[in-house]
């Protein structure tokens, strides 16, 4: 599979504070990736990077580099963006069929009145029929579910290379998530689209991805495809998640499992392996020293304990 | 208009009539009681202008109805309000309704002429500004909105009556239109708005930085919004975002803040009134008072409060139509 | 706390103004409305006379500081009153809810829907001239604004779990209000409250101007009224004041907002994690 984007050493960083140190990522074209992370891992600012969206006041350094294109990615034309709130990142007083149409009309020029009938097909596509009753809508009217739908169209609209789905299900109902993971999986086939999903829920993720990423205080733990990593994690934050990821089928046990403490301040993240004080397999090589990582890039491990490969 | 929208209608109409009558009863008990408790009354006040005879304040007191309890007066008063008859203005021997609608005219024109002028430059500027918080434009408009509040209204008037009427002998001193021109038609109105540039000018600086402010802050807030993020990830050009987007969810706020300008829409030109001897409801409320004339006073802020009322009512509804969120059946 | 150049300046003025306002009958002693020379000498003419005098032959200089005095002491104060009142009035509306709350409220509406000028105009002509009238008058224009911002507040900490401990140790509701929930919610009462000291001299002014004040003080608005009858010739005799006015004012207004820049630091723009 060829690569649409190579991310080598990334780091972020907001003021002393560095969020993401040293991410090397591979998206390869028409695959799905997730990137998986509680909050405050630094996933979301990794894809916001990906996109050219980072505020004004981050620093970024590292390279990332779109092979098989000569000029930079353009934001809603070559890389269509999801969010997590469906009802926030809409805008409340503009109709849905404005807010899709937009997008068509800023990429391929003249008013968004003249796409109406393109938005009103989109709107099909993820299944809000019939397409051109909901185009005079306001965002307000939807359902989570449906907010979500038309959140998709909007990033489908500019015909991208990429989506990007930032946290796309956390916000809505389980039986809607299903349906929206649905959604996405036949769209990505479809139009043969590279995927990058962003989620903590590693359940849901495993519905959809082929390659994953773990991420913890903004650092890569183990990466690798996701039928491996579930059935033979190596580092023990990627068995941790798994623990604790209740819809994975685990047999029931009384008590809830759990990763015990909780996310480092990244301000003040001790030497060593960040997820050190939280690691039931610590030792004091550990604490003291940061593991390199052993594989090549989205397939390998950082872990001093690591099983081997 | 689906049957439910026409329900809310009323039923906010109903309300609002209904939250206004205490209101209303409120502001008329407290300004008669303000009168009462004013040392001298409308006798005085007149005996004192017009130097006339020490033995006739009895006289007068009966033939205007003053020599009764202050209750009497006061639910004779109301009754009559409720009648519309709005009472007779000792001060100008005229019936009240006379005398103010005779003299709303002016002030209207003026308040609503700064507030129009107010809104054209002012919201503009917020924009100016807004779009780019932090910015050099941005501080601009703060600073320059800092200063209009500082200004005196009636001194900036003074100064503009200094330079353009009396130095460059551009524009009249006063009043609303030439006295005895017998001007008509366009001509009059081309006299009348010569006399009001400049109080109008005065009276809007204030309200300009009101609405400059309002915007500005609104939009400072809408562009913390994440649907602006979704925006920018939609690769929508910056100055779509900016009018379209960000602009268009910041005006909701300032519509509901230009309805609260109308309690001042009467009552707030009294000194530019003054200064320009615009015969106007400013003027004539200090006149009511210093001439202790209840009826007057009375009827000018009972005018005052009745458009209030009404100002807020068309706001809401202005924010119903306006807000696609309000007021439709989900 | 980062002092920017223009509150730096901002307070520097306004100190200049009350020191003066405060020194005043000491660094230029005697009644300011005294005819102390020639009608309308013009300033920089008598060194004694620094700003001239006006057609009275009154001091412009010793009127100025005086008046600074009368200006400064009474939007202070009305503008403190205004705020102690309602943040009173909006704690107990808040606290007690129910028919307190909308009598209060009622009355509140009322006195937002009177013209405020025309109120406090009313109310000083009705009590008379004195520096205590203009007080109540400004003060009773403005307590509806702190009380709304207070009444909010209160409305949010009402459900916070510190008072149900003090309703648990048996304090009575208005000690709890007063006591123990006010404190917490006057914060934008008093950014308020600095905006209101800068309306306060404007309305002070105003007043004065149309000849309600007290004829025994030199007061701002006094001496541009007084400047009226020869603008044009002597147009600073009503500029000079005027300007007072105006750095007083812009002073205060800068200083609030830097006060409320302090109370309420702008949050930083962090991106969504």
């Amino acid at each position: 599979m060829s690569a649409l984007v190579e991310i080598r050493d990334l780091t972020i960083r907001f003021d002393a504070t560095q969020v993401v140190r040293s991410i090397d990522l591979t998206l390869g074209k028409g695959g799905v990736t997730a990137l998986i992370g509680e909050s405050g891992s630094g996933k979301s600012l990794t894809a916001l990077a990906l996109a050219g969206l980072l505020p004004n006041d981050a620093v970024v350094t590292g390279d990332i580099s779109w092979p098989g294109r000569e000029t930079a990615p353009k934001p809603g034309r070559d890389i269509g963006l999801i969010f997590q709130d469906p009802m926030s990142s809409l805008h409340p007083i503009l109709t849905v069929g404005e807010q899709i149409a937009e997008v068509l009309a800023a990429h391929r020029g003249g008013r968004w009145q003249n796409y109406c009938a393109e938005a009103a097909a989109l709107l099909e596509q993820v299944g809000i029929t019939p397409g051109t009753e909901a185009l005079t809508a306001y965002p307000h009217r939807f359902s989570g579910g449906m907010r979500q739908r038309v959140a998709i169209a909007m990033a489908l609209a500019g015909d991208p290379g990429l989506l990007i789905a930032d946290e796309p299900t956390t916000a809505l109902d389980v039986r809607t998530q299903a349906r929206i993971v649905e959604l996405l999986k036949s769209i990505g086939q479809a139009r043969s689209l590279t995927l990058l999903l962003i989620t903590h829920d590693l359940a849901m993720a495993a519905q959809l991805a082929e390659q994953v990423v773990v991420l913890y205080a903004g650092q890569v733990m183990e990466a690798g495809p996701l039928q491996r990593l579930l059935h033979r994690p190596r580092h023990p934050y990627t068995a941790g998640l798994i623990a604790t990821s209740l819809d994975l089928g685990r047999p029931r046990t009384l008590t809830l499992p759990e990763i015990p403490g909780g996310l480092p301040d990244p301000a003040n993240l001790p030497p060593g392996c960040p997820f050190a004080p939280r690691c039931p397999k610590v030792s004091t090589l550990c604490r003291q020293v940061m593991p390199a990582w052993r594989g090549s890039i989205g397939d390998g491990v950082a872990c001093h304990h690591a099983e081997a490969a | 208009m689906t049957p439910s929208f026409k329900n809310d209608l009323l039923g906010i109409l109903l309300r609002r009539l209904a939250q206004a009558v205490p209101v209303l009863l409120i502001v008329a008990v407290g300004t008669f009681l303000l009168m009462e408790a004013a040392p001298g009354d409308a006798v005085d006040a007149y005996l004192a202008k017009s130097g006339g005879d020490a033995g006739l304040v009895a006289q007068l007191r009966a033939d205007w109805g003053l020599n009764q309890h202050w209750t009497t007066r006061l639910l004779a008063y109301l009754a009559g309000v409720l009648t519309g008859d709005f009472g007779f203005s000792v001060a100008f021997n005229r019936p009240v309704a006379d005398v103010i609608l005779e003299r709303a005219g002016n002030t209207l024109l003026l308040t609503l002429g700064a507030n129009a002028l107010a809104l054209a430059i002012g919201i503009p500027l917020g924009i100016f500004g807004g779009k780019r918080p932090g910015s050099f434009k941005d501080r601009a408009v703060l600073s320059v909105t800092l200063l209009f509040y500082a200004l005196p209204g009636f001194w900036v008037g003074l100064m503009l009556i200094l330079a353009f009427a009396v130095k460059l002998a551009w524009l009249p001193l006063g009043g609303v239109e030439t006295i005895a021109s017998d001007l008509t038609g366009l001509a009059r109105i081309l006299d009348i708005a010569r006399h009001l540039v400049l109080p109008t000018l005065s009276l809007c600086l204030l309200y300009l930085a009101l609405y400059a402010r309002m915007m500005r802050t609104g939009m400072v807030e809408v562009w913390r919004a994440p649907f602006i993020r979704t925006a920018r990830a939609k690769g929508i050009a910056e100055r779509r975002i900016i009018y379209r987007h960000v602009v268009r969810a910041a005006l909701l706020p300032v519509v509901t803040l230009i309805g609260l300008q109308a309690g001042a829409l009467l009552g707030g030109s009294v000194v530019i009134e003054s200064v320009f001897a615009i015969p106007g409801l400013g003027r004539l409320a200090f006149e009511a008072v210093t001439q202790r004339d209840m009826p007057l006073l009375m009827g000018i802020v009972l005018a005052n409060t009745l458009l209030v009322i009404l100002a807020t009512l068309v706001v809401d509804l202005a924010y119903r139509r306006l807000d696609p969120r309000i007021g439709q059946a989900a | 706390m980062k002092v920017g150049f223009l509150t730096g300046l901002a307070a520097a003025i306004l100190g200049i103004l009350s020191a003066a306002a405060l020194l005043a009958p000491w660094i230029l002693p005697g009644d300011p409305l005294a005819m102390v020379g020639r009608p309308l000498l013009l300033p920089f003419e008598d060194w004694v006379r620094p700003l001239g005098t006006d057609r009275l032959g009154r001091d412009v200089l010793a009127a100025l500081v005086h008046g600074a005095r009368v200006s400064l002491s009474v939007a202070l104060a009305a503008a403190l009153a205004a705020t102690v009142v309602g943040s009173i009035i909006g704690t107990l509306a808040g606290y007690a809810g129910g028919w307190v709350d909308i009598v209060l409220m009622r009355l509140a509406d009322a006195f937002r829907t009177v013209p405020n000028f025309v109120l406090a105009l009313a109310l000083v002509s009705v009590i008379g001239p004195s520096l205590s009238s203009f007080v109540l008058a400004i003060g009773l224009t403005a307590w509806t604004g702190p009380a709304r911002l207070v009444r909010a507040e209160v409305l949010s900490l009402k459900a916070r779990d510190f008072v149900d401990a003090c309703r648990v140790l048996g304090m009575p509701g208005w000690q709890i209000a007063l006591r123990e929930v006010l404190p917490n919610a006057v914060g934008p009462a008093i950014a308020l409250g600095a905006v209101t000291v800068a309306s306060a001299i404007l309305v002070e002014t105003a007043l004065s101007f149309l000849g309600l004040g007290d004829p025994n003080r030199a007061s701002w608005g006094q001496m541009i009224a007084e400047g009226r009858s020869v603008l044009r010739s002597n147009w600073y005799l009503s500029a000079i004041p005027g300007l007072a006015v105006v750095a007083a004012a812009l002073s205060v207004n800068i200083l609030a907002d830097a006060l409320s820049d302090w109370l309420a630091p702008r949050r930083a723009e962090g991106a969504a994690e």
